[in-house]
């Protein structure tokens, strides 16, 4: 029978044993940096972006208003995420809470959150939603902007006449002499807005000039065209007596994506405009 | 117990030796170890790896309309109309944009346009031989497409993907280019399914976008309205004067001094309802939300003339309501009594701001 196996510890392996603790070093630094290097073991990063679907609320006479603010969240990432409001205030505006307040969004979901919001709606500045704070699995919590916070405009136009983000007035005088509307529009809180389309229930009036940009306290006069034939459009619903204009509050010091989206706002121009589009479009011809 | 007796003198197995050359096992399983040991503490260790923002898109109704220029189908019953709905087909046409919203991006490129040719005419105006007196209402939704894109590349969207809308999935071609940090918005006409027996339906959309423009496609967040149980015809309900579905088109509308005169070709003598005031016809006839003082005048075999007694209320003061053109009258149908939409046109509503200005 053979002589079992006998480990060899005298005193000259020391070396060798050092010589293993090396490798085994060597091994962990390089484990630690390819792990960095090529992401192993490393979750996906999360996907996950907020915008604003829907703003309630508005109308009444005070200078900061309280709306409601709905938001979607998308994820796209591979693992879920948590939304939570943001720890400061916006330019001119304020989250006080979200419902739900701890949003979670599975994967490849839409979220939607509802947020208790007060704006300074006669803040001269554009209005700009706080970042929301999205919390990752591991626990680390990032700034989340919201898009389409322009829409927040809208709420304004509802509020007293002194801060909505516009205001018109019609001269049925000066529209006489070249079947154009004149309009005079104004920026009440003096905010930078620029003017993009006027529309006349649904439908689009020709402007000029074709864009406008108010700026400061000063008015600007727009001259509308009427459609040439009564739009069918009118023919259920009736004579527009207010128009809807497409606005946005100034972006070019800002190249985050929601300062360029846009509000749509509803100016009441009353029976000026109504017998206007009697005149031009539908004359009734007896 | 027999013990076997060692050989003494035989030569040892090789060991397994801390070090005993010959074997890379262990080598290896200490490389191993160091690298696992390694790569668990440096992904303990390390940051996590920032979120992305992916674009997102957001839809809601910009408008709502009703296209009551087609007669309603002999065949139909005027109580049950059967809107047979598309996508419109302006909507295809129609998504061609930049992110420039200054441009085309905000520019409605529906039949909204100033000058587009429209199908609407005065009633007093048509021929009274020509025009049908019974339409069909289809109803038109403006879909708004805001786009917002947080990368920095652009993206060029080629299509949306809208469950909800009709019975069966429609697909619109885009060809919608929003630059890096920059949004871009679209309005997109659809015509709903609003049949009678259509079970509604909530608003789903996805887009689709060209491959490596930085994602393939996502789910587009629909607003509130579009995501109510009742679905887009509820929308159209609520906003649009019942009887929309089957309106009727006035034979001739006419001023008369303060009064308005209305012949309604479609309603006979028997159907109209409303009180006998001295002998006296009184249809029951609202224009928006306001009663008419009004009075019929019935012969028979001539049709049925209504004359709204002047002066005639001025439509909700202050507020941006459009002004009516549209008469809704009661009447019997179907065992019990329903409102019918009369389309009269400019001619009512030049009536109803007679006494505005005053």
């Amino acid at each position: 029978m053979r002589r079992p196996m006998v480990i060899n510890l005298a005193p000259g392996n020391n070396r060798r044993a050092l010589s293993f603790v090396l490798i085994g070093l060597l091994s962990l630094t390089v484990g630690y940096i390819g792990q960095g290097f090529w992401d192993v073991g490393r979750p996906t990063p999360a996907a996950a972006s907020a915008i604003v679907t829907d703003v309630v609320g508005g109308a009444g006479s005070r200078k900061s208003v309280r709306i409601l603010v709905s938001l979607a969240i998308t994820n796209t990432g591979t693992a879920p995420v948590q939304v939570f409001k943001p720890e400061s205030r916006g330019d001119g505006t304020e989250i006080l809470a979200l419902t739900p307040s701890d949003l979670r969004v599975d994967p490849d979901r839409i979220g939607r959150v509802d947020a208790d919001v007060t704006l300074d709606c006669d803040r001269p500045e554009p209005l700009q939603l706080a970042d929301l704070q999205l919390q990752l699995t591991d626990g680390a919590r990032r700034p989340l902007q919201i898009n389409g916070a322009g829409m927040v405009l809208e709420a304004c136009s509802r509020a007293s006449t002194a801060v909505r983000p516009l205001a018109a007035t019609t001269s049925v005088k000066s529209s006489a002499d070249d079947g154009r509307l004149a309009v005079r529009l104004s920026s009440p809180t003096g905010r930078a807005i620029d003017v993009l389309a006027v529309r006349a229930g649904g439908v689009d009036l020709a402007m000029s000039p074709t864009t406008v940009t108010l700026a400061g306290k000063s008015s600007v006069v727009v001259r509308l065209t009427a459609p040439t034939a009564c739009p069918t459009q009118w023919r259920v619903t009736g004579i527009p007596s207010a128009v809807t204009v497409d606005l946005r509050s100034d972006p070019a010091t800002d190249l985050r994506a929601s300062a360029d989206s846009g509000a749509t706002v509803r100016l009441r121009l009353g029976s000026g405009l109504t017998s206007w589009l009697l005149d031009r479009s539908c004359p009734e011809r007896g | 117990m027999t013990v076997p007796a060692w050989d003494l003198d035989a030569p040892a197995e090789t060991p397994l030796a801390v070090g005993g050359g010959g074997s890379l096992g262990p080598l290896l399983a200490i490389c191993l170890a160091g690298l696992g040991v390694g790569g668990l503490v440096g992904s303990a260790l390390s940051p996590t790896t920032a979120p992305s923002f992916p674009p997102i898109a957001t839809l809601s109704i910009r408008e709502v309309y009703v296209d009551a220029s087609e007669p309603l189908p002999p065949t139909s019953s005027s109580a049950a109309a059967t809107n047979t709905a598309t996508t419109s087909a302006a909507a295809t046409n129609a998504a061609s944009a930049t992110s420039n919203p200054t441009a085309s991006a905000l520019g409605n490129p529906t039949a909204s346009a100033p000058g587009s040719t429209v199908g609407a005419t005065s009633a007093s105006t048509a021929s009274p031989t020509a025009q049908p007196t019974a339409l069909k209402g289809q109803a038109v939704v403006v879909l708004r497409l805001q786009v917002e894109n947080p990368a920095a590349g652009p993206l060029r969207l080629t299509a949306l993907r809208l469950d909800g809308v009709t019975s069966s999935s429609n697909l619109l071609p885009l060809d919608l280019l929003v630059a890096g940090h920059r949004s871009a918005q679209i309005d997109l006409p659809v015509r709903p399914d609003c049949s009678p027996g259509r079970k509604p339906a909530a608003v789903r959309a996805r887009l689709t976008s060209l491959p490596g423009s930085g994602s393939d496609g996502f789910g587009v967040a629909p607003s509130r309205a579009l995501i109510q149980p009742g679905g887009l015809c509820s929308q159209v309900d609520s906003q649009m004067p019942n009887g929309w579905r089957t309106p009727l088109l006035a034979y001739d509308a006419r001023l008369d001094g303060i009064d308005l005169e209305v012949t309604v070709d479609e309603l006979s003598e028997e159907k109209v309802v409303g009180l006998l005031v001295d002998g006296q016809l009184q249809p029951t006839v609202f224009a928006g939300e306001e009663l008419l003082n009004t009075t019929a005048r019935l012969e028979r075999g001539e049709a049925p003339r209504l004359r709204l007694r002047g002066p005639p209320p001025c439509p909700q003061p202050g507020s941006s309501a459009p002004v009516p053109s549209t008469l809704r009258l009661l009447v019997p149908e179907d065992g019990g009594i329903q409102p019918r939409l009369v389309i009269v046109g400019s001619a009512l509503t030049q009536w109803l701001q007679l006494d505005c200005g005053r």
